[in-house]
């Protein structure tokens, strides 16, 4: 799982050690963790190295599984980060420790549905090892339900013949045919270790 | 501490189609249908304020000179109200507004984003949506909007084209023929921005910066387009320049750019006064240099045709024509001509 922390320090060290304890808690998950703020050394991908892939004209954000803003400390790339997120249902731990005062981006949903893709919560740096396993558990669990990943697949022109000739009968698109078989034999494989 | 919170005026010109949840496309075809597009990208609002306002709804094929007078007539009224201006457009020829606004719109203290879609309405089948968007190498057509969306309220003051994970100068961007993500590439310094984990703007974009806007939105008219290739005949050349035309924009891919049975009609041209651009930009200008024509090798070619475009509606006037083509307008021109 890779998750983007983005972060924005100021005079109060209290920000500072919370953008340590929640790069610690994701990185003792086995999270692979990339971050605004490299030049800690915390983070699993460089900036160089983040640049390099941006230069072969891979879309980062859209690689990602998850973003962690903490907008204790407001600035412009928060309300960008958040709004690509939610338009990309891309899941979202949006944080603001407790003390702060920062008002909450999310103010601009204020009396409309709040996106189910977005958890919003202040905190306190004790409480940070929860929330953010908490926000884990939520978005591994969503993977199962969301399609993301792409790849490209070459057939050859029999097998396209049998699978428009499948999703016509099945009426569903040749992508969703190959996604429903797959996920069979996916569960029942999970199913056999399970018995195992 | 509260900010001010921008506001972006957002002009509908085509190019606006968007998938919703349920799989239908959502396009602002006429001014009523805007309220609907706003609500299905309430995203936008955590960014900035969207101040809609409709300009066009057809099909990117339909843009005229009459479309491009209308939006500019539309930018300058919004200009001094909005903190910078987002536009849909239809990716076939947003090139072309593109450039042509460049030149338009002078002396900016703001940005003007294109961005756009390939989506529209009649497509239903998922199949067809997931085709075309790969075809475009898109990135989702709502990131590209988010993204036109932040560059707007950003330090930079040019006409940009956002699309996939770069922010290009209009006049200086091209399709490209890679297989990235990317749908259009740079043309010398026209790489302005990329994306990734936030949009970073390089140095060499223009910065906002306290200024009038300047609306020089006369559009010649009489431009014709011609292209050189080994079946063209220099008699429909000749035609051409029977038909009235007040300038002839040629495109050619031969590095002598004319064969030798062009040249009477070159001198038919001279004669009559009508500026003839050759437009080839693997040529060494100095070695090209007749009086007959006006070489161009440091500009795309929709930059070309609108720049041309712009120039006859100052002058017809052959010495005066050469003189403004030749000048940097709107950071148009490649530093270093081959």
């Amino acid at each position: 799982m890779k998750i983007f922390v983005h972060t924005t320090f100021n005079h109060r060290d209290v920000i500072r050690d919370a953008y340590g304890k929640i790069l610690d808690v994701l990185k003792n998950a086995g999270v692979m963790v990339i971050s605004n703020h490299d030049e800690e050394g915390k983070a699993d991908l460089t900036r160089a190295e983040v640049e390099r892939m941006s230069d072969k004209g891979e879309n980062l954000i859209d690689k990602m599984d998850g973003i962690v803003i903490d907008a204790s400390i407001p600035d412009s790339e928060v309300g960008y980060l958040l709004a690509y997120a939610i338009s990309q249902k891309k899941p979202v731990l949006y944080l603001h420790e407790r003390h702060s005062g920062a008002k909450s981006m999310l103010s601009y949903f204020e009396g409309k549905n709040v996106p189910e893709s977005v958890v919003l919560k202040s905190y306190e740096i004790p409480e940070l090892e929860g929330i953010i396993t908490e926000f884990l558990q939520r978005t591994e669990s969503g993977d199962q339900d969301v399609p993301t990943i792409k790849f490209t697949l070459r057939i050859t022109p029999k097998i396209e013949r049998f699978l428009t000739m499948k999703s016509k009968q099945s009426r569903t698109t040749k992508a969703d045919y190959l996604r429903e078989k797959v996920i069979k034999k996916f569960m029942e494989n999970t199913n056999n270790i399970d018995k195992e | 501490m509260s900010r001010k919170r921008n506001k972006i005026g957002i002009i509908f010109c085509g190019g606006s189609g968007l998938q919703t949840a349920g799989g239908r496309v959502v396009e602002v075809r006429k001014k009523e249908e805007m309220a609907e597009w706003l609500k299905e990208v309430p995203e936008l609002g955590i960014i900035a304020e969207p101040d809609p306002y409709f300009v066009f709804g057809g099909d990117a094929s339909e843009i005229t000179p009459r479309v491009w007078s209308q939006l500019v007539k539309k930018i300058s009224e919004v200009y001094s109200s909005v903190d910078g201006i987002v536009i849909t457009h239809g990716l076939d020829t947003i090139l072309y507004t593109g450039a042509m606004l460049s030149f338009m719109l002078q002396n900016l203290s703001k940005p003007i984003v294109l961005t756009g879609s390939p989506l529209f309405r009649e497509m239903q089948s998922s199949e067809e949506l997931e085709g075309l968007v790969a075809d475009y190498r898109n990135l989702g057509v709502r990131a590209n909007l988010i993204n036109a969306f932040q560059v707007a309220t950003m330090d930079i003051a040019e006409v940009v084209i956002a699309y996939g994970n770069r922010v290009l100068r209009a006049n200086q961007t091209v399709k490209s023929i890679h297989p990235t993500i990317n749908y259009f590439d740079d043309f010398a310094d026209g790489l302005l921005g990329k994306v990734d984990f936030g949009i970073k703007l390089f140095p060499h974009a223009a910065k906002r910066a306290k200024g009038k806007l300047r609306v020089e939105d006369k559009i010649g008219e009489g431009l014709a387009t011609f292209r050189i290739d080994p079946l063209t005949r220099p008699e429909s050349f000749g035609a051409l320049l029977s038909s009235g035309c007040k300038a002839v924009l040629v495109r050619s891919y031969s590095a002598n750019l004319f064969p030798d049975s062009f040249t009477s009609y070159l001198r038919l041209a001279y004669g009559k006064g009508v500026p003839v651009i050759a437009y080839n930009l693997n040529v060494a200008e100095k070695t090209k240099i007749r009086e007959e024509y006006i070489v161009v090798n440091s500009m795309t070619y929709e930059a070309t045709m609108a720049k041309s475009l712009w120039v006859l509606g100052k002058t017809t006037k052959p010495a005066k024509f050469r003189e403004l083509l030749a000048k940097d307008i709107a950071h148009e021109l490649r530093s270093q001509s081959v």
